[in-house]
């Protein structure tokens, strides 16, 4: 097909994506109505769908049989508790104002910095070669349609690689990155990437239904002996082949279940851009609904490709080699479409969330080791952008050095298995308040250096970077430490044995280092409302005059002194006049020490909206802003509350609970008698409305009798 | 903002539908449709999803009916 023409559809559909994101940020269109329905949130977390499954299903069916259906059932089985735990992120998200999964994770353990950039770097690491991987499929999809065949040719062709980071570094930063607050949605974004996840769906049983009811006689006939009858063939309809098929099938079972969590552009799209609980309930039937359609067609076209002599090597390309062997240039545009759709998506996605990532959890805490960094934290939106381009950049500089190596090719499965180190410290964040700080960091260290010992270190020396004798021989020639047979462990396949030893190490010290190492009271205090949730305000009550001995002006100045360094002067004052004038603290010189914790919570919450939750308690816990004699009276006023109740923290919660649902009720009834206040109003407008047209209606009555030329004939 | 207690039937039927599919999706009870059973593997897998995927959208329609409505994101207002 003509290089040209397809540039132009390239064009077209990204300017056709850049005008729906630009619809949806706007108010009151239907672009933008729809962009927060629930379906449209289901849609983009089909975001999971990326190029990597777009092409890779078909070619995985072929060479390994049904192994490649664990990818989406993995995730079905995962959603049967999303009204459990993903509901429960989504609250915690917004109580928190979390901004990424290295946030969540930290704001839970003591908001601790060293473990946010630990998670930062676990996903950078495992995510960078998955991004390249998505930018290796565009360029092999662009090169196979145009069947330039990597040959150099047109100005298009040598320059497409870089036109499509601008492209994507362009689109990201406009509807990803273009406030500051990383917890804000971003309708545009989420816009385009359902656009998209529709797009990829609509070209791929586009192909399916070609393959079936066009080059073969149905469905029927795929699966019967003609096709099936190949051993190749044969062995897609299997399980998979030899005494590891089943080991293997759970472990992808395994770390895809995790990875529909855990991955940082799924965490992204099904936590923070979420606005309301209940999209969950539609994204619970419908994202499984997607992925089952999705793949109805995988061994269809993997069946036919085999049988129409394309080798098992190229499975990959089969569906868009299909149509193009078949001269049908249009489908097979709208299928390169499909794929450019899947790996944008994500590309744009996870570019947002890792700039959002490093930025906080990397440049800021480097910033703040130095007095000449300082300037910097005034220009935190710049960063972001920078951020992205470099990580869309790195993306393709990756994809252009290591393209076609062992390491970027099998890059999808081990970008799950660093996303499964994440799984237990987060799962723990949920439900397991024991889990630490000193657990967390030990379990995601060991985790992550096992991931990488065993899966990262053996695909570098496939790739022939690493000399082969490690792998064989183990390192220093020691035979147990042989990244593949790790402690002389040989019966399992490579995938299996990583993800049994970082997960046996990672829980192990995260359970153990847990129960051994007590918890801080700052982190007991974090524990018990991650776990209560609840957001009911300190009651003034407990402020009696004799408290008042936080002095406002001055926290007021020192307040501003630290937000200035993130925000500009007006924004700073205007986050504290705002947050002051909702606690109703205005006209207070003086308030009580729980007053100003409570003041203290969201002024930490909002910049931990921007800056992260980990930077935000750091910056808001200097001494000129929080005294540690501050800190005492707090706890002191704490245990002074509890002594005077007499009950223990857990009731203390319940009752809390108790009351705030019941506040839930009666705003919920004030609100209903406003309605009908409302509707009484309309009413009575109505009826004087009427009143007065009627006496108008009188007095023109009356006037025709009282017209001259009646007053004339009497 | 406070997580509202969840009725235990709701919560119950997620795990049982989350563990049926874990188990059915794995083996032993996978190699029964996958070697040594008649039925062929890719139309139990498909069968299977396909129920759970009902069975999602049972949970959905009428057991997770009775929660009430929560404050949505401060953002989204």
């Amino acid at each position: 097909m003509s290089t040209f023409l397809v540039f132009l559809a390239i064009l077209v559909y990204i300017g056709g994506l850049f005008y729906i994101a630009y619809l949806a940020e706007r108010q009151h269109n239907c672009i933008s109505r729809l962009a927060q329905t629930p379906v449209a949130y289901a849609l983009s977390i089909a975001v999971y769908c990326t190029s990597w499954t777009y092409y890779g299903s078909v070619g995985k069916a072929a060479s390994s049989g049904l192994s490649f259906l664990t990818i989406y059932l993995g995730p079905t089985i995962t959603i049967g508790l999303w009204w459990i735990l993903l509901r429960r992120l989504v609250l915690i998200k917004n109580r928190f104002r979390i901004t990424s999964i290295a946030d969540f994770i930290s704001a839970r353990y003591g908001k601790s910095q060293l473990l946010a950039a630990l998670v930062t770097g676990i996903a950078l690491v495992g995510n960078m070669p998955y991004l390249a991987l998505q930018l290796k499929a565009i360029k092999s999809s662009f090169t196979l349609i145009t069947g330039t065949g990597g040959a150099a040719g047109s100005f298009i062709t040598e320059h497409f690689g870089p036109f499509i980071v601008v492209i994507m570094t362009t689109f990201t930063i406009l509807f990803g990155a273009r406030k500051l607050d990383p917890t804000e949605r971003h309708r545009g974004m989420v816009a385009a990437v359902a656009v998209e996840s529709v797009v990829k769906l609509v070209a791929f049983l586009a192909c399916g239904i070609y393959v079936c009811y066009f080059l073969a006689q149905g469905i029927g006939d795929i699966f019967s002996p003609a096709y099936t009858a190949n051993p190749t063939a044969a062995a897609v309809l299997k399980i998979g082949e030899g005494e590891h098929a089943y080991i293997t099938w759970s472990t992808l079972l395994l770390l895809s279940m995790s990875a529909i969590m855990f991955l940082p552009r799924q965490f992204h799209v099904a936590v923070i851009e979420n606005s309301s609980p209940r999209h969950i309930l539609t994204a619970m039937w419908m994202f499984p609904l997607y992925m089952i359609i999705l793949n109805i067609f995988v061994v269809p076209i993997a069946l036919y490709g085999i049988n129409a002599g394309i080798p098992v090597e190229q499975a990959d390309t089969y569906v868009l080699n299909i149509p193009i062997i078949h001269d049908n240039s249009w489908l097979a545009l709208l299928i390169f479409i499909g794929g450019f759709s899947a790996a944008t998506g994500m590309i744009m996605i996870a570019a947002m969330t890792m700039a959002t990532m490093v930025v906080n959890h990397l440049l800021l805490p480097l910033f703040d080791l130095a007095t000449f960094f300082a300037p910097m934290r005034r220009h935190l939106l710049q960063w972001h952008w920078i951020g992205i381009i470099a990580i869309i950049s790195g993306g393709y500089w990756t994809e252009s050095e290591i393209g076609e190596s062992y390491a970027l090719v099998n890059m999808g499965l081990i970008s799950f298995a660093a996303a499964l180190q994440f799984a237990p410290a987060g799962i723990g964040a949920m439900f397991w308040p024991r889990g630490n700080k000193a657990g967390a960091i030990s379990g995601l260290s060991a985790g992550f250096a096992i991931w990488f010992y065993t899966l990262m270190l053996p695909a570098f020396i496939k790739s022939g970077w690493i000399n082969t004798a490690i792998l064989e021989n183990g390192p220093w020639g020691i035979s147990m430490l042989r990244p593949e047979h790790l402690l002389g462990l040989s019966t399992l396949p490579s995938l299996s044995h990583a993800v049994f030893w970082s997960m046996l190490f990672n829980i192990g010290l995260y359970v153990g280092i847990s129960i051994l190492c007590g918890q801080n009271e700052e982190e007991k205090r974090i524990v018990e409302e991650f776990h209560a949730t609840t957001d009911s305000g300190i009651s003034s009550s407990f402020g009696s005059e004799d408290d008042m001995v936080i002095d406002m002006t001055e926290k007021m100045e020192a307040l501003q002194e630290v937000l200035n360094q993130y925000f500009p002067a007006e924004k700073s004052l205007a986050v504290l006049s705002h947050e002051r004038d909702r606690l109703s603290l205005n006209q207070r010189q003086s308030v009580s020490i729980l007053e100003f914790a409570q003041f203290h919570r969201r002024i930490e919450s909002t910049l931990a909206g921007s800056i992260g939750n980990a930077m935000a308690h750091r910056a808001l816990s200097r001494d000129t802003v929080f005294p540690r004699q501050e800190k005492e009276l707090l706890s002191r006023a704490y245990a002074d509350i509890l002594s005077r109740l007499n009950l223990s923290p857990q009731e203390i919660a319940e009752k809390v609970n108790y009351y705030t649902a019941r506040d839930e009720l009666l705003t919920l009834h004030s609100q209903e008698l406003e309605v009908r206040i409302l509707e009484k109003e309309e009413e009575i407008k109505a009826r004087i409305r009427a009143e007065k047209a009627l006496t108008e209606a009188e007095e023109n009555f009356r006037s025709i009798f009282n017209m001259p030329w009646k007053a004339s004939s009497r | 903002m406070s997580i509202p207690p969840q009725p235990a039937k709701s919560k119950t039927l997620s795990l049982l539908i989350c563990v049926f599919a874990l188990v059915l999706f794995n083996w032993p009870i996978l190699s029964i449709a996958g070697e040594k059973g008649n039925l062929s593997p890719i139309a139990y897998l498909f069968a299977v999803w396909l129920s759970c995927i009902g069975c999602l959208a049972f949970l959905v329609r009428y057991v997770l009916t009775d929660i009430p409505d929560e404050e949505p994101d401060q953002d989204s207002a």
